[in-house]
């Protein structure tokens, strides 16, 4: 049975064809700076058996970089797929469960499209896309939300009152569970540990959304993210936490008009906000490297996207106690070894000691990143969502 | 014998007292209630405070009147004497807030009309200026707000840096440089503080105390989201909101009654009241967490604020975490027990001086 998988990430569509249960790679590849103000043009990488293709493509949006993505694969004649496994960032109360999607559930998708305002819309619009295309091929929707069930009520929890907390389901969700969980399950095999004794803290450092997952016993109970994905660390063009306070001084500034105030909040803030220039860290690690007149600038941007990242990580860190791992994933957490290094600096008190060389000479993944005299171990992982989503494809269908 | 009136303004309310020069110790004590200034009021609620400003006037001689002003923005950095040019500068912040400064100035045009002593104004985020860059930062373009003054101070610097100086005169440490303190505030509007010497490097308050832990009435850290989302499908404006999120919430949300940090922990036993101890004790906790993370290192806590002996409530799960993270770690807390009043009239006396 061949899975096709597609994950839409708010600035990227990634896609695997995974033979199941073999869970062997037929074709994988990503959409990458789909419609992002980067320094870079947007392209595609297309893998298959007879090795890796990048091509250059505009692509305004999701829809366009599927249309190139389905081209390449009928070039290949491996466009006939036995199901399609669509990554869904917030279920929401509605969709608290991995589901097919039948036509009960295109209403209910409509109810949960703006709970992730760059995430989910894409989502939504592409299972339409795939219903039309391939009415006869089963879909599947693997929501973000559902690893972080087990976070407890006290961690959940907004100080408001109650009937506007139940009126509107407002609490903690927690995003890139998908992400997280296979993390968890990648390291403990790794470091062959119980899953039910492991403790961690899963840093999934995206180069568009980022998020922190404290990790207990093999079980997510906190997620730096919240109710949606905007609250947390900063991002490519997500503020990350902000005063209430701002929001209400930007819709008076704005009179009252929400869909502005959430334009500016969701897709001009960030990285992108602060630096003007580009919404990816990794354009901001290298101006800081270039000697500017705006590199002071530069060096503040990626300061506080660390600092962000280095309180969070001291929270969890605290509320766990006995951590067995600090793991890196995702493009930034994966290939950005200096990120990995300033976030692990100075960290002694929690005994957590990186090796700048194993951290710059790494290459294979997982990796031990740590000093040999770290009592956390510093891991890089390298996430495989479409991987996850195939296995539960598979697991629903069966 | 002289003395010092001291003046805290809070929204609603004027608490002052009075303390003798040579001691520090409390003459008297007051709140006057739904206190208004001629800024907000008629004429009336004027004459009252007036008669009670005069009637300290003929029972005192005093030596200077210290107000506790709650925001300062870049311009104080330290305490000041009251003079044209102070005046000016805090005209200047209306914009930056455009409730609170307003209030202030009217009330010391009403003191001036009544008193020649000096006044002495300390500002809560004098301690919070030269907060890092990284820290006070947040990740939006400050074009969108018409103001480069969009960044994160503390709201309880009086406190958090009298603990300080407390724990440096006593004796308490050999390196007043370089200890790595976290004081905790606890006040209907919570806050806790890194501090690395004398320097804060951390606060969990924002741009306005609406941001951190969660308060008496004060929602604390919420998503962003919420409040696009209540718009989105209610008939509120802002102003509704803004009530909403600073009067209504937080513990009062959370037990369903008006209530206090202190009750919550003292006086409240039930289901609610549990569970909302529990949300306080992990939300500081994070906090300490954060403190840990950027201190690097930990030699003192203090617990200061009007609630400061929740404390001892607090200091148990704290201690137990801390030392999950490093065993070889020996800390006993420290209680101040002063109140904020105390704190500026005891500073003024040492500016006095």
């Amino acid at each position: 049975m061949n899975i096709f998988v597609l994950n839409c990430g708010s600035s990227s569509l990634k896609y695997k064809l995974i033979q199941m249960p073999e869970e062997k790679e037929l074709v994988a590849g990503e959409a990458k700076r789909i419609a992002s103000e980067t320094a870079k043009s947007p392209w595609i990488k297309y893998t298959n058996e007879k090795g890796t293709r990048e091509i250059n493509a505009e692509m305004e949006n999701h829809k366009e970089a599927f249309d190139k993505i389905i081209q390449l694969l009928k070039e290949d004649n491996y466009e006939d797929f036995d199901a399609i496994g669509h990554r869904l960032v917030h279920g929401g109360e509605k969709i608290e469960e991995d589901c097919r999607v039948d036509s009960s559930i295109f209403n209910i998708l409509e109810e949960v499209r703006d709970l992730a305002p760059i995430h989910n819309p894409p989502v939504i619009d592409l299972i339409r896309l795939c219903d039309k295309i391939y009415p006869h091929t089963p879909q599947f929707v693997v929501t973000d939300t559902s690893f972080h069930n087990t976070i407890p009520d006290y961690a959940k929890t907004y100080a408001i009152p109650a009937w506007i907390r139940e009126k509107y389901n407002f609490r903690k969700y927690g995003f890139h569970g998908i992400s997280h969980k296979y993390i968890t399950n990648e390291a403990v095999r790794y470091l062959n540990i119980d899953k039910n004794k492991f403790n961690c803290v899963s840093c999934h450092l995206g180069s568009g959304g980022a998020s922190l997952c404290a990790v207990k016993n093999g079980k997510s109970v906190d997620n730096t993210m919240g109710f949606s994905p905007l609250k947390g660390l900063i991002m490519s063009t997500r503020t990350g936490d902000i005063d209430p306070a701002i929001i209400l001084k930007l819709l008076k500034k704005n009179y009252g008009d929400y869909d502005q105030v959430k334009q500016i909040l969701n897709k001009e803030s960030g990285i992108i906000g602060l630096s003007g220039v580009s919404s990816d860290i990794r354009d901001i690690v290298k101006k800081i490297d270039t000697a500017n007149s705006r590199s002071h600038s530069y060096r503040v941007v990626y300061d506080a996207y660390i600092w962000r990242i280095k309180k969070y990580l001291g929270s969890y860190l605290t509320l766990l106690g006995d951590v067995d791992a600090v793991i890196f994933t995702d493009t930034i957490g994966e290939e950005v070894p200096q990120v990995r290094e300033d976030v692990c600096q100075n960290m002694d008190i929690f005994s957590l000691q990186i090796d700048p060389e194993k951290n710059k000479k790494q290459k294979q993944y997982p990796a031990i990143l740590s000093k040999n005299n770290s009592n956390i171990d510093i891991l890089t992982v390298e996430t495989k969502e479409e991987l996850q989503i195939a296995r539960t494809t598979y697991n629903l269908i069966n | 014998m002289n003395k010092i009136l001291t003046l805290n303004p809070t929204a609603n309310n004027l608490s002052y007292a009075v303390f003798s020069t040579d001691t520090n110790r409390i003459t008297s004590n007051e709140i006057i209630e739904n206190f208004r200034t001629r800024h907000n009021v008629g004429a009336d609620d004027i004459e009252n405070v007036l008669g009670i400003f005069k009637k300290l006037k003929n029972a005192y001689e005093l030596d200077a009147i210290a107000i506790r002003v709650t925001y300062g923005g870049e311009k104080f950095k330290n305490p000041v004497v009251l003079d044209e040019d102070v005046k000016n500068k805090l005209e200047s912040l209306i914009p930056e807030a455009p409730l609170h400064i307003p209030f202030i100035i009217s009330l010391i045009d009403e003191l001036l009309n009544t008193f020649i002593a000096p006044i002495f104004l300390f500002f809560e985020t004098s301690f919070f200026v030269e907060l890092p860059e990284k820290e006070q930062l947040y990740a939006i373009d400050t074009d969108e707000m018409n103001s480069s003054k969009i960044r994160k101070y503390g709201y309880h610097g009086l406190y958090h840096r009298h603990g300080c100086k407390e724990i440096y005169q006593t004796g308490r440490t050999t390196d007043e440089t370089q200890d790595n303190i976290i004081s905790i505030c606890l006040e209907p509007r919570p806050e806790v503080a890194g501090i690395k010497g004398e320097e804060p490097v951390f606060v969990t308050s924002g741009t306005t105390p609406m941001e951190g832990l969660i308060g008496d009435r004060f929602c604390g850290d919420i998503d962003p989201k919420l409040i696009i989302e209540i718009l989105e499908n209610e008939e509120w404006g802002t102003e509704k909101i803004e009530t909403i999120l600073t009067q209504k919430s937080g513990l009062t949300a959370m037990i369903d009654h008006e209530t206090t940090l202190e009750e919550v922990f003292t006086v409240e036993e039930n289901e609610k009241s549990k569970f909302a101890q529990r949300i306080v004790i992990y939300e500081i906790l994070k906090s300490i967490g954060s403190c840990l993370a950027v201190l690097n290192g930990l030699d003192h806590i203090i617990f200061s604020g009007r609630y400061e002996t929740i404390g001892n409530y607090i200091f148990p799960e704290i201690i137990d975490k801390v030392k999950n993270v490093t065993s070889d770690i020996e800390i006993n807390p420290f209680y101040l027990n002063h109140t904020v009043k105390e704190i500026i009239s005891e500073e003024t006396i040492s500016l006095l001086k």
